[in-house]
């Protein structure tokens, strides 16, 4: 039988086993979001109800994130003294500084008095439990929540939107491409909001989530010997390495002495993959301990640890411990910052050729749009038409040639398939890969093919 | 149902024009995309929560939605660019994602099952679209948003790499 053939008949019969398989969506149409008010109502009433039940049962008990396998301590950064740039005088919250999008700052005496955590969203509100109804309630959303568009800018803050006033202000601050954060307070003026907003970490400390550049490695080239020596020098470890289809690597680490196993996931990153998961982990923390930055956090029994490395978002997934996920996680860091393991064929690599930037890539797949223009050399940067282009790794002989043409006295004309992205036409600056923005500042990015 | 089955039922809620219920094309196209996701991203509960907020976007947004030629096409995209990105990924079990299909599974050629699972989602996604679905490459770049060199590029890619993964059968 014919390759096609075979191909067809198989998904003819997995998409007779997807109508016999129960469909995990309801053959209804999906309510909108104020359809759902009535029975989220009803849901936060029977929530509160039982909540009230274990806090009365509990009544000692000091509030803590709502996770289940609570990540071991991290290290914290330093005490924030206190400040007063509004009426209120702000001192540091006293609260676990790691966690993502908590502030490290509050009127004095303020506490956490209340958090609910429905990823992807999250709810923490922060009061002075002695008395007074002012507060200040911190809400992560999906970025494309609406907002009012009558809300007017905040000064000396880009992006940010305010409404309101000192009775009831809200601020809009936008986190990440996925995330925002709004800031609903009472009794607070904005210079007093603006500090705590600027003190949490996904805001403040957004730099340290960051990566900095790390030639890239690919995991596909790696082979099972040099796998099982970067991951599990320990006998009683195996690992198992499988594909997920979508662009990911996944090793399986089995211990002989743990009844659970973990997985570790490898996978393309970009620069605000620790940003995003802000909305996307329960009860997120910066784990300071790390070379690289690293968050930890988890619902439920499942305990994760994130990191970017060597162009790659690493996850570690794991059901046991989570002073064990960290520790491994560690362990992996240093093990992958140790390896001599390179590869570039997913990723972005830069070099010179007669003194000129250049890069090149090898992706798997390319868009067949068309960029042309004149090419030149812009601060020591090739340009076409004033965007900076990654060619294609079957094409930079081509560069050098155009390269060779300017240095001569050239203007070479060219037409570059592939597909890019502009700060002008909606592109944010995270987008451009760190490593042109290293060497060569620019607005436009494309990305060419073969 | 079969495919010219559910086909027909799109169809006859395309020519009803901008003045068609979002609930007419919810059931009209619900099973069938589905279907597509599942096959594409081989996780029934990735692909229906997918497909939960790509008909809830569309939904929120039906006035303008409702006037594509192809509705269903917008809420495929959606769904497929929302199973991909990056949040979503940090949410899913780790756990789901190791199963690969084997003998036991009782599908009729598990060696070609466990070498679709292999493919990345946007070379399968091209494959269903192409020789399961009978989409021509026009109607796959319209359905898919990119354009129609790339479909031909990315099945041509995705049956070489199958073809690699079978030890070399064309």
């Amino acid at each position: 039988m014919r390759l096609e053939d075979r191909i067809r008949s198989t998904l003819e019969a997995e998409a007779e086993r997807v109508e016999h398989a129960p469909q995990p969506v309801p053959a209804a149409p999906p309510l909108l979001r104020w359809q759902q008010g009535p029975l989220l109502a009803l849901g936060v009433f029977f929530a509160v109800v039982a909540v009230g039940s274990v806090l009365f049962l509990l009544r000692s008990t000091p509030v803590s994130p709502p996770v289940a396998a609570t990540p071991p301590p991290v290290e914290t950064v330093p005490p924030t003294t206190a400040v007063s740039p509004g009426a209120e005088t702000l001192a540091a919250a006293g609260l676990d500084s790691a966690v993502l999008y908590y502030p490290t700052i509050l009127p004095a005496g303020w506490a956490l008095c209340e958090e609910v955590i429905n990823p992807p969203v999250a709810r923490v509100s922060f009061c002075d439990p002695g008395a007074g109804e002012n507060r200040i309630t911190l809400d992560v959303l999906d970025a494309s929540s609406p907002s009012s568009s009558d809300d007017e800018p905040v000064p000396g803050a880009i992006g940010w939107t305010m409404s309101g006033d000192r009775d009831e202000l809200t601020v809009h601050v936008p986190v990440a491409v996925s995330w925002r954060l709004r800031a609903h307070s009472s009794g607070l003026d904005l210079d007093n909001v603006v500090a705590i907003l600027k003190s949490v970490p996904a805001i403040g400390n957004r730099g340290s989530l960051i990566p900095t550049y790390e030639t890239p490695m690919v995991v596909e080239n790696f082979s099972e010997t040099q796998l099982r020596e970067l991951f599990a020098p320990e006998e009683s470890v195996q690992v198992t390495r499988q594909q997920d289809g979508s662009f990911q690597s996944v090793f399986v680490i089995a211990r002989s002495d743990q009844p659970d196993r973990m997985s570790l996931h490898a996978g393309r990153a970009t620069n605000t993959d620790l940003i995003d998961l802000l909305g996307g982990l329960p009860g997120s923390q910066l784990v300071t301990a790390a070379e690289r930055p690293m968050v930890i956090g988890g619902s439920g029994e499942t305990v994760q640890a994130f990191w970017i490395q060597r162009g790659l978002l690493w996850s570690l997934t794991t059901r046991v411990d989570a002073e064990l996920a960290q520790s491994t996680a560690l362990a992996l860091e240093q093990a992958i910052a140790a390896t001599d393991l390179t590869g570039t064929a997913n990723g972005i690599e830069a070099f010179q050729i007669d003194g000129v930037w250049v890069f090149q890539h090898n992706p798997e797949g390319w868009d067949d749009a068309l960029h042309s223009g004149t090419a030149d050399v812009v601060n020591g940067c090739l340009v076409v038409d004033g965007t900076i282009v990654i060619w294609h790794i079957d094409r930079i002989d081509e560069a050098a040639d155009v390269i060779a043409a300017i240095n001569a006295g050239g203007a070479p004309q060219l037409l570059i398939g592939g597909g890019g992205i502009s700060l002008n036409e909606g592109a944010t600056p995270d987008q451009i890969p760190a490593i042109i923005a290293d060497q060569c500042p620019t607005s436009a990015v494309w990305f060419g093919a073969p | 149902m079969d495919n010219a089955y559910l086909d027909s039922q799109a169809d006859r809620v395309e020519v009803t024009g901008n003045g068609r219920s979002f609930d007419a094309f919810y059931r009209a196209h619900h099973e069938r995309l589905f279907r597509i996701l599942v096959l594409s991203l081989r996780n029934p509960s990735l692909a229906g929560e997918a497909l939960d907020e790509a008909m809830t976007r569309a939904l929120e947004r039906w006035d303008r939605i409702a006037s594509y030629d192809r509705p269903d096409y917008w809420v495929l995209r959606v769904a497929l660019n929302w199973s991909t990105s990056w949040w979503r990924k940090t949410r899913r079990e780790a756990y789901e994602l190791l199963v690969e299909p084997s003998a036991e599974d009782g599908l009729p050629d598990p060696e070609v099952a466990a070498a679709l699972a292999r493919l990345p989602v946007k070379f399968r996604v091209v494959v269903v679209a192409r020789l399961y679905l009978d989409w021509s490459t026009a109607v796959t770049a319209d359905a898919l948003g990119i354009p129609a060199g790339t479909v031909k590029s990315r099945l041509s890619r995705a049956l070489r790499r199958l073809a690699n993964d079978l030890g070399g059968e064309q």
